[in-house]
């Protein structure tokens, strides 16, 4: 499908967490495709993530747009709030926030240490809310939109996964939050994504052998859940609110009988 | 013990093909003592993928948590890393028991973030290695075993893989040991 492309993220500024690899590298591109300029954050400064944080703001500069890549790990409040005072040092100002970084340790519930517990927190949800808190003055200035990214974890149970009810917090955050800065003009929403082959694809077939089973087809690929990012980001999405938008090629309909080959 | 089904050599090939196999990097310019991250630059992350294949090569479970954690978890939290993310003098000992010469150089107070950097194609070896030499004498069947394709063992009979204890059963069983012998984490 070759849709002509809307002109409403042409010269928005946008910040991607967690933005070096995986869906967030891929949600970078789907706005650098539609001319934004991009603040890449990413949490490891060293080797091969660094390196290609940098390769992906070149190719996010080829769209049109500027790009900078940003180290921050969002668990630290001071290192968020450098984050965000660097984008507007950048670009002076900030239209779409996309909370795309999560961080997990995978271990079933009773062997987590108190330090897991805290990183999972830290990183899941107090450092979404961080980020949210310092972009706020930011996107109020022009109205903005905010977009959390979670997965089936918030509503299903998935071994090992204590992400899962991180990432339900995150959902519910998302209602508060959508009413709480409506008159602002930014809007909150999320998409809730199916299993897609990244990183955290590559833990979970390690616990769960049986993923190797799912047909291909209920696998959805980065691009796709970016495309969904992008509309409720968008112009086209103005009028939806506080929603979680699943993007699972149906795999959670399945519930309740076996997914047919 | 693995009655030498599996070869030094033949693991330390595999090893150094799913290196090749994840990273894209030349399996020829890999060396045995090379650091995965500092010298081949490898993500932590992409540390599952290389477990994985090894995995699937090997038909074994590797570890999924690294040693120190299960100090923690078995001994208490903070014995083997600090409040400060740091590796501690009884953690900083566990390695130097656990990685030999990988670990030689290691003081207290590393933080825990750079420990991926001690991982080699040496250590990931000994890791399978390890596993494997939990192989019992006989299979189920009574009968021998072999190793099918080089890399798999299965009973010689009846072609049944052997079961095998995961990874983390192998670096908890060996703490355990190194508690009996030497007390580390009763104080």
């Amino acid at each position: 499908m070759n849709a002509p492309e809307p002109a409403d993220m042409k010269d928005k500024v946008v910040l991607v967490t967690g933005a070096s690899r995986g869906i967030g590298a891929a949600i970078a591109r789907r706005f650098a495709r539609a001319g934004a300029h991009l603040a890449l954050n990413h949490r490891d400064g060293k080797g091969r993530s660094a390196r290609m944080a940098d390769e992906l703001c070149r190719e996010a500069e080829a769209g049109g747009g500027r790009a900078v890549a940003i180290l921050a790990d969002i668990s630290k409040k001071d290192a968020v709030k450098t984050m965000f005072a660097q984008v507007e040092a950048e670009f002076g100002r900030l239209d779409v926030l996309v909370l795309n970084a999560a961080r997990a340790p995978f271990k079933p519930w009773e062997k987590l240490l108190e330090r897991d517990l805290r990183l999972l927190v830290e990183t899941n949800f107090l450092g979404n809310v961080f980020c949210l808190q310092e972009a706020l003055p930011l996107l109020s200035r022009r109205g903005g939109a905010v977009v959390f990214i979670s997965s089936l974890g918030s509503r299903f149970y998935i071994p090992e996964y204590s992400l899962g009810p991180m990432k339900a917090a995150m959902e519910a955050a998302v209602r508060h939050w959508a009413e709480s800065f409506d008159e602002r003009g930014v809007s909150v929403n999320a998409v809730c994504a199916g299993p897609v082959k990244t990183d955290s694809y590559k833990m979970l077939r390690m616990i769960q052998p049986e993923l190797a089973d799912l047909p291909e087809r209920y696998f959805v690929t980065p691009e796709e859940v970016a495309e969904s990012v992008y509309f409720l980001a968008g112009a086209g999405a103005a009028s939806i609110r506080g929603q979680t938008l699943v993007v699972d090629r149906g795999l959670s309909n399945q519930t309740g009988r076996p997914p047919g080959k | 013990m693995s009655q030498n089904l599996v070869s030094d050599d033949t693991i330390l090939e595999e090893v150094k093909k799913a290196i090749a196999h994840t990273t894209g990097i030349d399996e020829e310019t890999i060396e045995p003592d090379s650091s995965l991250v500092d010298d081949l630059g490898v993500l932590s992350l992409d540390f599952l993928d290389v477990n994985f294949r090894l995995e699937q090569v090997f038909g074994i479970k590797m570890a999924r948590n690294f040693v120190l954690e299960h100090v923690e978890e078995m001994f208490g939290e903070g014995v083997a890393i600090d409040e400060e993310s740091e590796v501690t003098e009884t953690g900083v000992e566990v390695l130097k028991l656990r990685l030999n010469e990988a670990a030689a150089d290691l003081e207290p107070g590393i933080p825990v973030d750079e420990l991926p950097a001690l991982v080699t194609p040496k250590t990931l070896a000994g890791a399978v290695r390890d596993v494997l030499d939990c192989l019992p004498e006989k299979s189920p069947a009574g009968a021998d075993w072999k190793a099918e394709d080089g890399t798999r063992i299965v009973c010689a009979q009846t072609n049944e893989p052997a079961a095998l204890p995961s990874g983390d059963d192998v670096v908890q069983n060996w703490l355990n040991r190194v508690q009996e012998e030497r007390g580390l984490f009763s104080s």
